[in-house]
């Protein structure tokens, strides 16, 4: 009983947190195309929750908050989605070792991970817009979501409580 | 223990999970190829993410929009000689704008009299607040607060107060998705100004959308007004975008009048409907668009009813 409560919680910090990375991604302080891009939370959720409770964050999981960021961004629906998925199930065999590794390994995991996501997004959405994206504002986003993990990661670990390992999670 | 994102545990289970992580797979395939298509199947979906979002982000956004305006206020106050300086120039020049116009407001009515012409207003205006955007970098998108319940059609204009800004594109009960001008996926006929020269505004992610297919492209020059031409039917005509800003290689560049950066709230320009039907009155649309109305003549049905 006490292990279905604890993976009830789990689920349920798992997918609240995601979605409120997604609102914080889309939240408006600048408009248009002069504005700074906005970091990608949800790629940062998405990853956090791989390297430290990866029972949750499983292939259906993935697709679900990949969805609801293409939804709620307005991104060409199914672009984010299949580049998060594709990212997740290609970097697998990556993650298990630099799981209890120091978090600047962990930022270099995540580094590729978030490069592979936005290189598959940007080559989705020229195939759907049949024209070449300009790259700038990708490489500035991208740069953006990168400088930012720690911070999440760091923030996310203390609140949480979470050890290095990822069995001994809240 | 080790976590295999396709499957864990012992071989039933395991299996279970590959299936279930490929059906994943291949419905975000199906979704992608929907959405690169633009598939109308997609817009429940749409509207149900825009309609709980919508007003979560109003929310969460709250607090940083005040911790970015106050940032804003202390930048300003700081810079509040330069500021007056500027206005104060500002003043001097509008000062004799507001001639001119009086002038030709004046002269615009005495016309109009002599012309016995009485134009009815043919559009309402919305007020709506910028909630959520898209983040820019795949998609240049704005989320309002304004949707079906307050009278938003899709297509609707969306205009920043002078400039028109992009249109609606994904509608939820209470919430609206604006495509902007600059968006990749942004077509616009428009009029350049003076010289009446026909063309295609089309947004390509940068700053500075480029017009396509002129019709006189020797005639453009730097300066010349851009707006909206009516063409398609979308965009009302006249409604400003812009001005021709560059012309390099070949390729002529407009700077949007629309001022992106203080964008907290829009205004939708909706196309009035003033037709009042009878119940027995017959509806008529013409070929040129228009629409009027017929009344069915009793008297004459009265008749050839032998009465």
């Amino acid at each position: 009983m006490k292990a279905l409560w604890s993976t009830f919680w789990a689920l349920t910090l798992v997918l609240t947190t995601s979605f409120l990375a997604i609102i914080l991604s889309h939240v408006a302080l600048e408009v248009g195309p002069v504005s700074t891009p906005w970091p990608r939370f949800g790629i940062i959720i998405v990853f956090f929750w791989m390297i430290h409770r990866p029972d949750m964050m499983t292939v259906p999981m993935v697709f679900m908050v990949g969805l609801a960021q293409d939804l709620i961004l307005g991104d060409i629906a199914g672009a984010g989605v299949l580049s998060l998925m594709i990212a997740t199930i290609l970097l697998d065999r990556m993650l298990p070792p630099i799981r209890t590794m120091p978090l600047v390994w962990r930022w270099l995991g995540f580094a590729a991970f978030a490069g592979l996501v936005f290189a598959l997004e940007w080559i989705l959405t020229s195939a759907a817009r049949l024209s070449v994206q300009p790259l700038d504002p990708v490489f500035v986003q991208g740069g953006m979501t990168f400088l930012v993990y720690p911070v999440i990661s760091i923030a996310m670990r203390q609140f949480l409580r979470i050890g290095r390992t990822p069995r001994r999670a809240f | 223990m080790t976590y295999r994102i396709l499957g864990n545990g012992p071989g039933f289970w395991r299996m279970v999970g590959r299936g279930v992580g490929v059906t994943a797979l291949l419905a975000a395939v199906a979704i992608y190829i929907l959405g690169a298509t633009s598939d109308p199947r997609l817009q429940p979906l749409r509207e149900i993410a825009l309609d709980i979002s919508a007003p979560v982000t109003e929310v969460v956004g709250a607090p940083l929009r005040f911790v970015r305006r106050s940032a804003d206020d202390v930048g300003e106050f700081l810079d509040l000689a330069a500021h007056n300086k500027q206005l104060r120039e500002d003043i001097v020049g509008l000062s004799r704008w507001r001639e001119v116009a009086l002038r030709l407001e004046a002269e615009n009515a005495q016309l109009r009299a002599l012309n016995k012409v009485t134009l009815a207003p043919r559009f309402d205006y919305i007020t709506a607040q910028v909630v959520g955007n898209s983040g820019g970098a795949f998609t240049q998108s704005i989320t309002i607060n304004a949707g079906r319940a307050q009278g938003v059609r899709p297509g609707t204009v969306v205009m920043d107060g002078t400039a028109a800004i992009g249109r609606v594109v994904a509608l939820g009960q209470n919430a609206a998705r604006v495509v902007l001008v600059t968006d990749a996926s942004s077509r616009i006929p428009v009029l350049l100004q003076p010289g009446d020269i026909r063309a295609l505004l089309i947004g390509d992610s940068t700053a500075r959308p480029k017009l396509q297919f002129l019709s006189t492209p020797g005639k453009v020059t730097k300066g010349q007004r851009v707006l909206t031409s009516n063409h398609g039917g979308v965009f009302p005509k006249g409604l400003p975008l812009g001005t021709v800003d560059a012309l390099v290689d070949n390729v002529v560049r407009v700077a949007p009048s629309a001022d992106f950066r203080q964008l907290e709230f829009v205004r939708l320009v909706i196309e009035r409907v003033d037709l009042t039907i009878d119940s027995d009155a017959v509806l008529i649309v013409r070929s040129d668009g228009g629409v009027e109305q017929e009344k069915p003549d009793r008297e004459a049905d009265g008749q050839e009813n032998g009465e």
